[in-house]
């Protein structure tokens, strides 16, 4: 057999604008353009590596491991959050910090913020049952629908991505977070009170359902489908929160009616006030409500549906 | 040759955008398209029924999916989270034999079977892929010359990649919509992302914040309207679009237009019969901004 | 010029944020000392503890069973130059704390239904991540144990120096690298973990930020520093990219199979895989250099490429089952059941060090003790780390409950700060630090595995050079003390000189090949001669060596003197 192997041909420059701040000197930040040799499969980190190493510029930057572990490198090319260790290398590159953390010079951000957040989610199993010794009795299918989020490597590409997130007062703690959080709250071990800690300190029921952070995570984890979803699953309950509480009233007006009217929904998860009653009229006048829609029935609904609800109910 | 589908609108099509509803029947009939509306569907269960339980989200959309199986036709959707659920839905009940089985325990009460042989679709993909650019150009009366689109194109219909495929590129194929019709794009920083629907009730600011970013933008770009596939983003723009303007501290006026209403003045359909009246933004100076409707009209 | 440097105190100083310094601080505080943990990169990130991937967890509940386990540490992973007793210890912890702790902490070890996912070989491994990894969780639940415990971390803070008072070491200097920062930290006792993978050749598995910053500093504080000539080097890491040299084609077998990946030459001649070329033994990485370094005289391949490895030999359907590098063929646009990909060398880990007494992991200077792969006492690996840093954190506990607040050695505080703060100055016609770091690099890899006195020597000079010609012409590009990636590169490439010297002078001195280091001028195992410790010392600029023998209580070598390459470890 001979040996193949992509080909290690390649040849032109990579043109790279890395954005430049230091914020104990600068006052805005600049764009600063080099042109690296192109090499054969050269990832982000090989082009910064070069203007460091073989430009000897000063760029700030994290090559931690350099192998898609740490998580240290995320960066933004041309506008999308990428790990500079995994992603290849485009021959026109703008590179810049990802969005949504302080810059501490250039490419390095600060992960302070993110780690204090980690540290309010409670980020260890909290046992109350005894351990019973190793190997503890536990089993393959116990831990596959966390699976993937064991794959995190907290690079916080999504939560540079997050639309939420980067809207500094609300309160959400972003999707890194209700990874980690996630993984916790879906062990069979775990007694602490996740369904709590979700919705009242990770804010969960702010998610958007956008799927950025999906869109942009390294590592591929289906992060809304298996992280966020199971835990608003298990706060959706107990939730006190606006978000927990428009949950419970969308399922039981969907249980119980089969269709489901948002006005009705806002009624019943107690939104009131001048802002909403504006709204309504609005509605109104343009013929979107009536008094029938938001106070009727809406429909009969299926018995094959409301089966599963009552299903649900019993296995959370 | 008539094209016939199952039609699910969903419930903002049948209660808050009826307007959808109405402009979608118009376009499609214009086109010898056949709707025929589900009886008694049910709820995809938007972002909610995910939420519950795999099996509230599965048994929800596969009886959706199944009641369109039954009449032998591909299932047509005019909402993006409804898309979504029903894609998800019907391409893991096509690949997994456990869940298919426990979802079709359920729905043999209402004699209803998910067989897994039809596909979803938005009637955005109608429009583009089963009728073809041929055809939409034959149709053409009003080029929408002159009107300057921001097309807005909501999460659900590109993302999650996995539920999508190359579909996940729809970005390009709204934009050669409007080019289609005549229509200037408007380039946007936004237009791809979160209009903030599934938190507005909730968390109003977040959502108007999301919003009125990519609103300003498209009205910084020139925008003398917006275009959406789905309701659930119209409803973020246009019905909260007084209070985007209060958050935002500048007036808009921003038209919203579903996608069908776009294609409805381009082969010459009226106001009345796209129901432009029914928005909480006014279109008459979007309107007169297309030379040959501002006359026609 | 000199400013008032704020001290930091505390028990114990643990410096080094891996397996062995955050077990070392977790176990310090819960002997109720307060800690302080300065880390160069971030805590559980940084270093080389994340990339542990298969974990040996070795059956010892026979007579048997053990030795076979000793057997693996001692002749095949340190070729004798270890202490065995602690080979024991370490090993006993393994099976019955190490996995056991992490389960308890929340580490869910791999299942196949509801029996641990060991593999069948000989040498049985756990994994903690669905594809073989395990380091980067086992790192992340010891970060959180941490934050748990509220112990103050430093992240991203270099020590630049021990500092001592009548030779008890009392803490150290710490440039703080995100802000530029000089402090100190006044301890009763210090605990030194900074690892054993040093980015000191041009092909090289450790990172950037290691230096060798532990050894360096010290040798300089006048430690003993042991078989320091003694580098791992792995054949079957990625040629291309360059930043993917650190991706390795593992040699052992795949979870849940017997299947061993293989190499093949530039002429497409399979030259190595373990179950057919090193079936009995479970090290194949020092067997797969002596069979490299054949197909190299042959003209069939180069130490940086022109040979490849990989898996099309079985169903892409088992690697990609349980081997976490099988994504990079994917990534790369390489089908692995189909393609092989190009290898070249990389210096993979030190094994020598710090000369450690394993009791109580002490060094020779009071005050000092060492944990994980930076002594010399044993190769490293995750689980012996966290030993160590059980060990030593425990014993700096005890030591600081019985110490006084120590003094503070002022002048040794302000003379760091003048060499520190020396070259934070701007200068466009300087020598730019990393041309310094490069040119070490580049000498080190010349060296690289096949050693003589010639070359050795000439390593020497070169290293020489780099100290009397380059260092005095720094000059960095800006002089903001923020992320200076130049100021960074000038402190690092100040350890670099001094390890390197160290490790190229104890080759000198050792008159023998063994395990992965070779002398073509001394080409035989020497076990009547050469079964020592090679330990170094330097006082001011002067080198002292001496040798000792290594305690054999439970395996010993059968041959006196062997020929290199018919050695089996």
């Amino acid at each position: 057999m001979s040996p193949s192997s992509k080909p290690t041909s390649s040849s032109g420059t990579i043109r790279v604008r890395i954005r430049r701040f230091d914020p104990t000197v600068d006052a805005v930040p600049r764009f600063e353009q080099f042109e690296v040799p192109a090499k054969p499969l050269m990832r982000i980190i090989d082009v910064l590596d070069c203007v460091h190493e073989d430009l000897q510029v000063d760029i700030g930057y994290r090559w931690l491991c350099t192998s898609k572990k740490c998580g240290t490198c995320a960066v933004k090319v041309n506008g999308t959050p990428k790990l500079a260790c995994w992603d290849e290398a485009l021959p026109d590159m703008t590179v810049e910090p990802i969005d949504n953390v302080p810059v501490v010079r250039d490419l390095v951000t600060s992960r302070a913020e993110y780690q204090d957040m980690l540290a309010r989610v409670s980020p260890l199993l909290v046992r109350k049952r005894d351990y019973p010794g190793f190997p503890e009795p536990i089993t393959e299918t116990q831990f596959a629908s966390t699976v993937h989020l064991r794959d995190c490597i907290q690079c916080l590409a999504c939560q540079s991505a997050c639309p939420v997130f980067a809207q500094k007062d609300s309160g959400f703690a972003g999707p890194a977070i209700l990874v980690q959080l996630s993984d916790l709250a879906q062990d069979p071990r775990d007694d602490a009170d996740r369904a709590d800690l979700a919705d009242r300190v990770a804010q969960v029921f702010k998610c958007v359902s956008c799927y950025e952070c999906e869109r942009v995570c390294p590592t591929e984890i289906p992060i809304v489908g298996e992280a966020i979803e199971p835990l608003k699953r298990i706060a959706r309950r107990s939730g006190a929160s606006s978000g927990a509480r428009r949950a419970r009233a969308f399922w039981e007006i969907a249980r119980d009616e089969g269709m489901v009217n948002g006005a009705k929904v806002a009624l019943r998860a107690g939104k009131s006030g001048l802002g909403a009653l504006a709204l309504g009229f609005r509605l109104w006048r343009r013929g979107k409500i009536s008094f029938a829609s938001v106070f009727g029935k809406g429909g009969s609904g299926s018995d094959a549906v409301r089966r599963a609800h009552q299903a649900s109910e019993k296995r959370p | 040759m008539n094209r016939r589908y199952a039609y699910f609108p969903g419930c903002s099509a049948k209660g808050t955008c009826q307007e959808l509803d109405v402009s979608t029947a118009a376009v499609a009939n214009r086109f010898g398209i056949e709707l025929s509306p589900l009886e008694n569907p049910g709820c995809t269960g938007a972002r909610e029924f995910r939420a519950i339980s795999e099996l509230v989200h599965l048994t929800a959309n596969g009886r959706i999916i199944a009641k369109a199986e039954r009449m032998g036709r591909d299932l047509v959707v005019v909402c993006d989270t409804c898309l979504l659920n029903l894609v998800e839905a019907n391409a893991k009940l096509k690949a997994d034999a456990e869940w298919r089985r426990a979802v079709n325990d359920a729905l043999s009460a209402e004699g209803l079977e998910f067989k897994g042989t039809i596909a979803v679709k938005h009637f955005l993909w109608v429009l583009t892929d089963d009728l073809g650019p041929d055809v939409l150009r034959k149709n053409i009366v009003r080029p929408l010359r002159g009107l300057k689109v921001a097309p807005f194109y909501g999460c659900h219909i590109q993302r999650p990649v996995a539920a999508h495929g190359s579909r996940a590129e729809e970005k390009p194929a709204l934009d050669r919509l409007c080019e289609l019709l005549g229509a200037t794009v408007v380039q946007y920083e936004g237009a791809s992302r979160c209009c903030g629907f599934h938190v507005v009730a909730a968390e109003e600011k977040i959502a108007l914040n999301m919003s009125g970013s990519h609103l300003g933008n498209a009205k910084d770009g020139g925008a003398h309207c917006v275009v959406t596939p789905c309701p659930l983003c119209h409803t973020v723009f246009d019905a909260y679009q007084p209070d985007i303007e209060r958050a935002k501290n500048r007036s808009l006026g921003l038209p919203i237009l579903h996608v069908s209403q776009m294609v409805g003045l381009a082969i010459g359909l009226s106001a009345e019969a796209l129901a432009l009246s029914r928005h909480v933004v006014e279109c008459g100076d979007m309107l007169a901004h297309i030379p040959q409707a501002s006359g026609a009209a | 010029m000199v400013e008032e440097v704020e001290v930091v105190e505390t028990d114990v100083l643990v410096i080094g944020g891996g397996a062995a310094g955050a077990n070392a601080a977790v176990k310090a505080a819960d002997q109720g000392a307060r800690v302080v943990l300065v880390v160069k990169g971030l805590l559980g990130k940084s270093g080389c503890s994340i990339f542990a991937s298969h974990i040996p967890y070795h059956d010892i509940s026979t007579e048997q069973k053990s030795r076979d386990r000793l057997a693996y540490a001692i002749r095949y992973y340190n070729h004798y130059l270890t202490d065995q007793e602690y080979c024991k210890r370490a090993s006993v912890y393994m099976r019955t704390e190490f996995f056991v702790e992490l389960e308890r902490l929340g580490i869910y070890w791999r299942r196949d239904g509801d029996k641990l996912n060991a593999t069948a070989a000989r040498t049985p491994t756990l994994v903690a991540h669905k594809q073989g990894a395990s380091g980067v969780l086992i790192m992340d639940k010891r970060r959180r144990q941490i934050f748990d415990r509220a112990i103050p971390v430093y992240e991203e803070c270099a020590v630049t120096s021990l500092l001592q008072d009548n030779g008890r070491v009392v803490g150290a200097t710490v440039l703080d690298l995100q802000r530029g920062r000089f402090f100190a930290v006044s301890a009763k006792a210090v605990v030194l973990a900074a690892g054993h993978s040093d980015y000191l050749s041009t092909r090289s598995t450790g990172t950037r930020e290691q230096s060798a910053d532990g050894v360096a500093m010290a040798i300089r504080a006048g430690a003993e520093v042991a078989n320091l000539e003694i580098q791992w080097w792995h054949i079957s890491d990625v040629l291309a990219p360059k930043s993917w040299m650190r991706y390795h084609i593992y040699p052992n077998p795949l979870m849940g199979t017997e299947e061993t990946s293989r190499v093949y030459n530039s002429d497409g001649e399979m030259f190595f895989e373990q179950k057919t070329h090193n079936p009995g033994t479970s090290a194949p990485y020092i067997h797969q250099l002596r069979l490299l370094a054949q197909q190299v005289k042959a003209g069939k391949a180069r130490w940086d490429g022109g040979y490849y490895s990989g898996f099309t030999h079985i169903p892409a359907d088992t690697v990609l089952k349980y081997q976490h590098q099988a994504k990079i063929w994917g990534k790369l646009g390489l089908d692995v059941g189909k393609d092989l990909l190009e290898c070249g060398i990389t210096w993979h880990m030190r094994q020598g060090g710090i000369n450690v007494s394993t009791e109580r992991m002490e060094s020779n200077l009071p005050g000092l003790f060492i944990a994980g792969g930076l002594g010399a006492h044993y190769l490293g690996g995750v689980g012996p780390s966290s030993y160590d840093g059980k060990v030593a954190g425990e014993s700096a506990a005890a030591l600081a409950a019985e110490s006084s607040k120590p003094a503070m050695p002022r002048a040794m505080l302000d003379a760091e700060q003048r060499r520190v703060f020396g070259f934070l100055k701007a200068d466009s016609a300087g020598v730019r630090p990393m041309a310094a770091k490069l040119r070490i690099r580049e000498l080190m890899w010349e060296l690289g595995y096949v050693k003589n006195e010639q070359k050795l020597n000439a390593a020497l000079d070169g290293i020489v050079a780099v100290r009397e010609q380059m260092v005095p012409k720094f000059g960095l590009q800006s002089a903001s003390r923020a992320w200076n990636t130049g100021w960074m590169d000038a402190l690092d490439a100040c350890s670099m000189i001094d390890a390197t010297e160290a490790m190229v002078r104890s080759a000198l001195l050792r008159k023998e090949s063994r395990g992965p280091f070779y002398r073509e001028d001394y080409p035989y195992v020497d076990n009547e001669n050469w079964l020592r410790k090679i330990i170094l010392t330097r006082d001011g600029n002067e080198w002292k060596s001496r040798t000792e023998p290594y305690a054999l209580p439970y395996l010993k070598p059968e041959k006196s003197r062997e020929p290199f390459f018919e050695a089996d470890f």
